[in-house]
């Protein structure tokens, strides 16, 4: 069974599974790391728009987290944010290799989700978050989709905070523009 | 209505993630498990980026001690033609006011993906109207005198060819100072020579997606004012970028061409971070 994304150990143990895993146990950084998988997998998602490829990313990503894990120096509460920019970064790093692939294949270009897509068919605005940028798709999912805080959306980004948030309320304006009928708040 | 939007966008997404496959979690932490016991050995990001200007540094070096085994070995002093030695460098004579000639291989950093032409500092898309005359990089155009070539490549003298476009469409920009002129590395000034086969010389009335950086200034500084072109990816007729030509060696294809619409590029271009 997943875990709730945003379900944390609050029992009096758990401060002690950042300590141990950095110590080298790996079955206190699985525990820390589950609740982490399901929102690191729809990031990939969302940024690769291929399933197959978010999983293949995560794989890499927990791997890079489990050796880059005694340098993390913040709080368990940071564990989040750290991991999902480590999903991020290997996100860009599959797109960069996936352009040489697409190369060398006889497709150019791979279409972003399949069309016969279920879920998609069920939702217009789903269709049309699928068709931003990618850039500006990460922004909105991290701050809606994750509700992640604008603070952790703009270290995600690697922008500043005011780019982040020009950037989702743009993004939102440009939803609302290509939804016709469909009325979307400013946050 | 903050929280309407936040509730149809999070069902958005999750109609567009769908939800993870019920194995992936323990898939994935299998697969956590074989990667530590198998104790691969990872190469990390800031290793592989310093492999590229270590890389520049020691083609740079070898270029140098080319230079001084050329210089010393009686074999091969003043050999610039016929069965001379291959080398990165070869240097003609390299004393007193002597013409100099240099003669290098780089094997540097090629941007080849849109994702990492973001990084440059000016992406465009133009077509070669003509060359001036070559000059040597130096505020008067000619060769700073009492240097042997060994110095002049260490110091970052080269020569150039200034370079105008008929049209430049600018895809991608990150300057923050206006550009002068453009220059292609390479030439001749009197009896001096310069020749780097890893960088570009579009042919004139060809168009081409370039890669623009900065000059190089002598003495380790870097200027805006005149930027080199760095890499050329020819552009057909029917706006088909060639990223990697076609190579044949011994009658066998040894690369094979890919070629990807212009559009296709500066779409990616578009979303640079």
């Amino acid at each position: 069974m997943w875990v709730a994304e945003n379900e944390l150990l609050t029992e009096p143990e758990a401060p002690s599974l950042l300590r141990d895993a950095q110590a080298g146990d790996l079955k206190a950084f699985e525990i820390l790391l589950e609740p982490l998988l399901d929102p690191a997998y729809r990031l990939a998602v969302v940024m690769l728009q291929d399933r197959t490829e978010a999983e293949d990313v995560l794989q890499e990503a927990a791997f890079r987290a489990w050796k880059s894990l005694q340098s993390f120096r913040r709080d368990r509460s940071s564990l989040k944010p750290w991991f999902l920019t480590i999903v991020a970064n290997q996100c860009r790093q599959t797109r960069r290799t996936r352009w040489w692939s697409v190369l060398r294949g006889p497709m150019l270009v791979r279409e972003p989700m399949e069309p016969e897509d279920t879920a998609l068919e069920r939702s217009d605005l789903a269709r049309a978050i699928a068709k931003l940028g990618r850039e500006d798709r990460v922004a909105l999912h991290l701050y809606f989709g994750l509700d992640m805080p604008i603070d952790q959306v703009t270290r995600l980004l690697g922008v500043s905070p005011r780019g982040a948030k020009s950037r989702i309320h743009r993004t939102l304006k440009r939803l609302r523009l290509n939804l016709e009928g469909q009325e979307i708040q400013l946050p | 209505m903050k929280n309407s939007t936040r509730a149809r966008l999070s069902e958005a997404f999750d109609d567009l993630t769908g939800r993870p496959d019920a194995s992936l979690q323990s898939s994935v932490i299998a697969g956590l498990h074989r990667r530590v016991s198998a104790a691969e050995p990872d190469v990390s990001p800031v290793a592989r980026w310093l492999a590229v200007p270590i890389a520049i540094v020691l083609v740079v070096a070898l270029a140098a001690g080319l230079v001084i085994w050329n210089k010393r070995s009686p074999l091969s002093v003043g050999t610039t033609t016929g069965a001379a030695p291959v080398s990165p460098l070869s240097v003609g004579t390299t004393t007193g006011e002597a013409p100099v000639h240099v003669s290098l291989n780089s094997d540097r950093f090629v941007f080849t993906t849109p994702a990492q032409m973001c990084g440059a500092l000016l992406v465009a898309d133009g077509t070669v109207s003509s060359y001036s005359h070559d000059q040597w990089n130096t505020a008067d155009g000619t060769r700073p005198p009492g240097l042997v070539a060994v110095t002049l490549v260490q110091q970052g003298y080269t020569i150039v060819t200034p370079v105008k476009f008929s049209a430049l469409t600018i895809d991608r920009d990150h300057r923050t100072k206006a550009t002068s002129q453009y220059v292609v590395i390479g030439g001749t000034v009197g009896q001096d020579s310069w020749a780097d086969n890893a960088f570009p010389r579009p042919s004139v009335g060809s168009r081409a997606l370039m890669v623009f950086v900065p000059s190089h200034v002598p003495g380790g500084t870097f200027t805006q004012e005149s930027l080199v072109v760095y890499d050329a990816f020819p552009i057909d007729t029917a706006d088909m970028v060639t990223l990697r030509p076609q190579t044949i060696e011994q009658g066998q294809v040894s690369q094979t061409e890919a070629k990807v619409p212009l559009s296709e590029i500066l779409k990616e271009l578009a979303q640079c971070p």
